[in-house]
């Protein structure tokens, strides 16, 4: 059994770290885990605003 | 665009405030966007979805299967090698160079998909126009010309290179793929969950409830693509769940719906052994139901569940090569796009396919490329629409701040998959916020079930080799890829004037403890 860590998940928007165990034999995977290292704050800033800052904060999350 | 939508459902439709059991309801603001404020939308959101997944094959994935080496401009080698390139990357081998050429192409198309959107929105990225009520720019004749030379263009590109290089790719990777996947069938082997979800995207028609979209809105469930609600707003929005079992939040529930959400961040629980993700995990009905988000997923659901799908006829652009497109009309909407794709693979392998073959590595490349054509070809038709409706039109309603209580939820799709954003505002400000994005679709933790979200579903199904850790690295990556995650959207919390908000310590575990305010660091 082995462990294949990819950290940071490149060339996606963002950095992503995966978590991969691997039959060593046969080459399956046996468990997995997709971690999010980065912590979107956007729900907290937009408390108490006004609503129409909403579109203009938020405009680029995942890409719209 | 989920965020202005949301708005106008708040802000034009009169909606209340959200209480446990309160409706989400089928008033959808932008019924009363004028024609040519939607039809202006439509182009620069299919602009941006255009560039997005051009930048996507071409920069972020095309070279999980070249070894470009030895190709121009990578001479000198800047591109790591490894023993599982797909496609020998010698100057002599055209399919390789082909990609890597049109790799640096792809640049100077992705700026004229840029500029598009810059010509109707003011400025791109983070357009100014776009705003709650419909848009506020009126382009001239000019304008109009710019912006259809340019898409002239671009579906030239997508016609002539795009589409292509995915087809060549999925056509040489049974064959080479590092030794594990010898035969064509076993590579399209990485179905994920098989659920699909699309809140759908760009409405076809304007002052109506029953709306008509390019893409179909819906959920489809398991092997047989059952529909699971209907093309209303309602059945599919209230079915919206967020599980935070395993993130790294301190929420009084672990399953809430986004108008009820909370985002209370506890770095304590970073490192604990137990949670190990900032990503929630969406999921649907409060079965938990695990779906997965993008291109192939809306193609899916316009092709099974197709109630609300546009029945506006696409012209297909006049660069367009049959061959590559056996199985597409020369008039067609969403729900060919599955046939077509799979005609297209077919043709190119000789295998015998069916709809869950799709859901592979190159299923979903393939269902973006083609997608994206689709989109281009109908802001054709937009253009059209919008100059012989007269570019003088109105392109906005006025919306008002409501004085009372509102609540909206805007549902639409990025370039990646299903976003909705959930707004409560109360006394003209926002007392709650919360955006369920495609990437925490995809990209989500497990759940109470201990179900694994459609991307750990995915890389649990392969068998990524034996040969060496390379090869396993870069076969898990290519199968991550055609995701297309976008999780930069992590913002700092930083306050104005840079003081200190609270101290952490994080130990070489990862385990994070919180310091008192004066401690020293």
């Amino acid at each position: 059994m082995a462990t294949i860590i990819i950290d940071p998940l490149t060339r996606i928007e963002g950095h992503a770290k995966w978590v991969v165990e691997v039959n060593t034999t046969s080459g399956a995977v046996t468990n997995v885990r997709g971690e999010g290292t980065m912590f979107r704050g956007f729900e907290n800033i937009l408390n108490g605003r006004d609503p129409r800052d909403a579109p203009v904060i938020t405009q680029r999350i995942c890409g719209v | 665009m989920a965020s202005v939508r949301s708005l106008d459902n708040a802000l034009l439709t009169g909606a209340g405030s959200p209480r446990p059991g309160f409706p989400i309801t089928d008033n959808d603001g932008v019924t009363q966007i004028p024609t040519n404020g939607r039809l202006i939308r439509n182009l620069i959101e299919g602009a941006d979805v255009v560039m997005s997944h051009l930048t996507h094959f071409y920069q972020l994935t095309a070279l999980d299967f070249v070894d470009a080496t030895n190709l121009g401009p990578f001479f000198n080698p800047s591109y790591t090698a490894n023993g599982t390139a797909m496609i020998a990357g010698t100057q002599g081998m055209p399919n390789g160079q082909s990609v890597v050429s049109n790799y640096v192409d792809s640049l100077v198309v992705r700026r004229w998909a840029h500029t598009m959107g810059g010509v109707l929105s003011g400025r791109q990225p983070i357009q100014n126009a776009i705003v709650s009520g419909g848009v506020t720019t009126v382009p001239n004749r000019s304008d109009m010309a710019t912006f259809n030379q340019l898409l002239s263009n671009i579906r030239g590109f997508i016609n002539t290179a795009y589409i292509p290089d995915v087809l060549t790719v999925a056509a040489t990777a049974p064959v080479t793929l590092g030794g594990v996947y010898t035969t064509y069938l076993q590579y399209w082997n990485t179905t994920g969950t098989l659920n699909t979800l699309s809140y759908g995207m760009f409405p076809c028609q304007t002052g109506t409830a029953a709306e008509q979209l390019l893409i179909a809105r819906g959920v489809c469930l398991g092997t047989a693509f059952q529909a699971g609600t209907g093309a209303g707003p309602t059945a599919l929005l209230n079915n919206i769940f967020e599980d935070t079992t395993y993130s790294y939040y301190n929420n009084t529930a672990q399953l809430l719906p986004p108008h009820q959400g909370q985002t209370n961040p506890d770095v304590t629980k970073v490192g604990n052994g137990t949670q190990y993700t900032w990503l929630k995990a969406p999921r649907y009905s409060t079965a938990r139901t695990v779906c997965e988000v993008g291109p192939l997923a809306r193609m899916v659901v316009s092709t099974f569940n197709s109630a609300c799908i546009a029945k506006i006829a696409t012209q297909t652009g006049a660069s367009q090569s049959s061959a590559t497109f056996a199985g597409l009309p020369a008039l067609y909407s969403a729900s060919d796009i599955v046939g077509a794709t799979l005609s297209a693979m077919v043709a190119l392998t000789g295998g015998t396919l069916t709809t869950v073959n799709l859901f592979s590595t190159f299923g979903r490349h393939a269902a973006r490329a083609i997608e994206c054509k689709l989109i281009a070809d109908a802001m054709a038709t937009w253009s059209s629409q919008l100059s012989a409706n007269g570019l003088t039109n109105s392109t906005y309603v006025y919306a008002k701040l409501p004085t009372k209580p509102a609540f909206g939820s805007g549902w639409t799709e990025a370039p990646r998959g299903a976003l909705g954003h959930w707004i409560t505002i109360e006394k003209k400000k926002i007392v709650n916020y919360q955006c369920v994005v495609p990437s925490t679709w995809n990209h989500s933790p497990r759940d109470a079930n201990n179900i694994k979200g459609p991307a750990e579903t995915v890389i649990s199904q392969i068998n990524v080799g034996t040969a060496s850790s390379d090869q396993q690295v870069v076969n898990i990556i290519r199968a991550l890829h055609p995701f297309d995650f976008c999780i930069a959207c992590a913002v700092h919390m930083v306050r104005p004037d840079g003081s200190t908000i609270a101290k952490f310590k994080m130990d070489m575990d990862g385990k994070v403890t919180k310091l008192p305010h004066d401690a020293e660091i």
